[in-house]
C-alpha cells in the first residue's frame, strides 16, 4: 500500500470532519427540553438529509442507521483501498454472521436483525449453508462457520456462537490490519483487546463464571499476556488494580477500574475504555499521508453516533441532562 | 316479603318447619366461611401489595438497566445477543385447597439449575456489561414475579368465591328465611283460626240440640 495513494482522500476527509457534530450542538441537543426539540436541532446538521426517510416520529434510529450507511458510501467513495472501510465494516459482518447462523440453529425469522452495512452477501452465505457448499466464501468466513456449527454439533450451546464469532471477529480483524501495515492500527486493535480482555476478567468473575470459561472467553494476541489476566482471576479488585499498574493501557484502565471499584457498576470503565481509544486515534490529525485519517473519521463517526444514541435514549426516557452529561464520550474533534 | 304460595295444611307446616332449620343452620355455617375466607384474603392481598411493590422496583431498575445497554449499542446487535436463550425455564404447576376455592401454586423449574452463569446468551466482547446487569436483575425477579402471578390469581379466585358465598348468605338471611317464617306463621294462624271456628261449631251445635 503506498501511502501517498490516500493524499486526496485525506484530503477530502479532512472537509469531512469539519461536519462533524461540534460540542456546542452536542450540548444544545442534551439540553433540548423534548424529544421535538432535539430532533430539531439535530435537522439542521449534517444528519438532517436523512429526515425524509422518516415514516414516523422520532424514530431515531432510521436516521442513525441511514447515517451510518451513508458515512460508509462516502468512505468507499474517499478512500483508494476497500480495505481500510471494509475493516469498519467487518463488525457489522459479523454481526450479520451472527443472526444467521442463529437463524439456522434455530430455524426461525431474523431478518429484522440484519445489518446490510457489512461486505459479505449475507443471502448468498445463507444459501451456501444450506446447500452444504461453502466453497465460494471467504476462506476465514468459511472457517468461523465451520468451527460454529461443528462447535454447536458437540457443545450445543448458543454462548459458545457469540464467544467464537467474537474472537474471530478480532482476529480477522488484526489479520487485515497487520497488512495494512499501519502502527497506528495496531497499537488501536491491542489496546482495544487488553481492554475488553479487562473487562471480561471482571464480568466472568461477576457471572460467577469459573476459570476455564474465562479462559475461553479471553481474547489473545493484545499486548497483556492472557496468563497475566488468568492468574489475577482470584484477585480483588485493588489487586487487579496493582496488576495492571504498569500496563501501556494504564492511562485509561486505572481510571476505568477506580470507578468500577467505587461504584461497582460498569457505566464509568465502558467510558473510559472509548475515551481512551478515541485519545489514541486523534494521533490520525497528525497524519497527512496514509489511511489513518480515513480509519478515524469512521471511528469518529461511530463515537458520535454512540454520543446521539444515548442523548436520544435519554430524551425518550426523560433522563435529566446532567445525567447524560456524565454519560458521554469524548469525541474526535 | 312475601308467604310462600302452600296450602296451610299441618303437612305444610312440618315441611317448612324443617326447611327453616335447615336454612338457619346453613346461614350459620356460610357466615363462618364468608368470615374466614375474608381473613384469609386480607392477609394475602397484604402480601400482594408488598409483591408488586418489590416487583415493580426491581422491573424498574433492571429496565433502566436494558435502557442504559440499548444506549451504547444499536437495538439489532441488543436483540441478537438475546435471541438464542441458553438457559430454559419451565412453571410446574399445581392447586392448593384453601376453603374450597383451587388456588394456583406455581413453582419454577431451571434446566440448568446450579449454574449461575448460564442466564447470559452471548460473549463477553462484543457486548456492554450493562446487559449483564439488567439481565442478572430480570433473573433475580422472575421467582418474585411468579409469585406474584400466584398471589394475584389467588386473591382474585377468593374474592370470586367471597361475592358468591355473601350472596347466599344474603339471600338466606333476607329472602329465604323471613319468608320462611312468615309462612309458617300464617299456617299456624290459618290452622288456630279453623281450629276456633270448628269449636265454636261445635258449641253451637251442641247448644241447637240441648234446646
Amino acid at each position: 500500500m503506498d501511502r501517498l495513494d490516500f493524499t486526496q482522500g485525506v484530503v477530502r476527509t479532512r472537509v469531512l470532519e469539519k461536519k462533524l457534530l461540534t460540542f456546542g450542538t452536542l450540548e444544545r441537543l442534551i439540553d433540548a427540553g423534548t424529544m421535538d426539540e432535539a430532533m430539531k436541532i439535530l435537522k439542521e446538521t449534517d444528519y438532517g438529509s436523512s429526515f425524509s426517510l422518516l415514516t414516523e416520529n422520532n424514530d431515531f434510529e432510521t436516521i442513525l442507521f441511514a447515517e451510518l450507511k451513508r458515512s460508509f458510501q462516502i468512505m468507499d467513495d474517499v478512500s483508494p483501498d476497500s480495505s481500510i472501510v471494509n475493516l469498519l465494516r467487518l463488525k457489522y459482518d459479523y454481526h450479520n454472521l451472527k443472526v444467521l447462523l442463529k437463524e439456522i440453529i434455530l430455524d426461525k425469522d431474523f431478518s429484522h436483525l440484519y445489518l446490510p452495512i457489512g461486505t459479505m452477501d449475507i443471502k448468498q452465505i445463507k444459501t451456501f449453508i444450506l446447500n452444504e457448499n461453502l466453497q465460494d466464501v471467504d476462506p476465514p468466513v468459511r472457517a468461523a462457520i465451520v468451527e460454529v456449527l461443528t462447535d454447536y454439533k458437540i457443545t450445543r450451546d448458543p454462548q459458545r456462537i457469540g464467544i467464537i464469532l467474537d474472537r474471530l471477529y478480532i482476529y480477522h480483524f488484526l489479520k487485515i490490519i497487520e497488512a495494512i501495515k499501519s502502527p497506528l492500527f495496531i497499537e488501536y486493535a491491542k489496546a482495544m483487546i487488553d481492554f475488553i480482555n479487562v473487562r471480561t476478567l471482571i464480568r466472568v468473575k461477576r457471572q460467577k463464571k469459573d476459570r476455564k470459561f474465562l479462559e475461553e472467553v479471553l481474547l489473545s494476541k493484545g499486548n497483556i499476556e492472557k496468563e497475566k489476566f488468568l492468574h489475577s482471576f482470584t484477585d480483588s479488585i485493588d489487586q487487579i488494580i496493582r496488576n495492571f499498574r504498569n500496563e501501556k493501557i494504564a492511562k485509561g484502565l486505572i481510571p476505568a477500574l477506580q470507578s468500577y471499584k467505587e461504584t461497582n457498576r460498569f457505566e464509568d470503565f465502558e467510558k473510559e475504555m472509548d475515551n481512551y481509544l478515541i485519545k489514541l486515534i486523534r494521533e490520525a490529525k497528525h497524519i497527512h499521508f496514509g489511511p489513518e485519517p480515513i480509519f478515524a473519521y469512521l471511528l469518529a463517526k461511530e463515537t458520535e453516533m454512540k454520543n446521539l444514541r444515548i442523548i436520544l435514549v435519554s430524551k425518550a426516557n426523560e433522563i435529566p441532562p446532567q445525567m447524560v452529561r456524565k454519560r458521554m464520550r469524548e469525541s474526535y474533534v | 316479603m312475601a308467604k310462600l304460595n302452600v296450602n296451610p295444611t299441618r303437612m305444610e307446616l312440618s315441611k317448612l318447619n324443617k326447611q327453616l332449620g335447615i336454612a338457619t343452620r346453613g346461614h350459620k355455617l356460610l357466615k363462618d366461611k364468608q368470615d374466614e375466607l375474608m381473613r384469609q384474603f386480607i392477609v394475602l392481598i397484604k402480601r400482594n401489595r408488598e409483591l408488586r411493590m418489590e416487583v415493580e422496583k426491581e422491573l424498574e431498575q433492571s429496565f433502566k438497566n436494558f435502557f442504559l445497554a440499548s444506549a451504547t449499542m444499536a437495538p439489532e446487535m441488543l436483540e441478537e445477543s438475546i435471541s438464542f436463550p441458553k438457559e430454559s425455564i419451565s412453571v410446574h404447576l399445581s392447586r392448593k385447597n384453601v376453603m374450597g376455592v383451587h388456588v394456583p401454586v406455581m413453582e419454577m423449574k431451571r434446566k440448568m439449575e446450579g449454574d449461575e452463569g448460564s442466564i447470559y446468551p452471548y460473549g463477553c466482547a462484543q457486548t456492554p456489561s450493562e446487559l449483564d446487569d439488567a439481565i442478572a436483575k430480570l433473573n433475580e425477579t422472575i421467582p418474585k414475579l411468579l409469585e406474584l402471578a400466584e398471589v394475584e390469581k389467588a386473591c382474585q379466585l377468593l374474592a370470586d368465591e367471597i361475592e358468591k358465598t355473601r350472596r347466599r348468605v344474603n339471600a338466606l338471611e333476607y329472602r329465604t328465611i323471613p319468608d320462611l317464617e312468615e309462612t309458617i306463621k300464617y299456617i299456624r294462624m290459618k290452622l288456630d283460626e279453623s281450629e276456633r271456628s270448628t269449636i265454636t261449631r261445635l258449641m253451637k251445635v251442641k247448644d241447637i240440640i240441648d234446646r
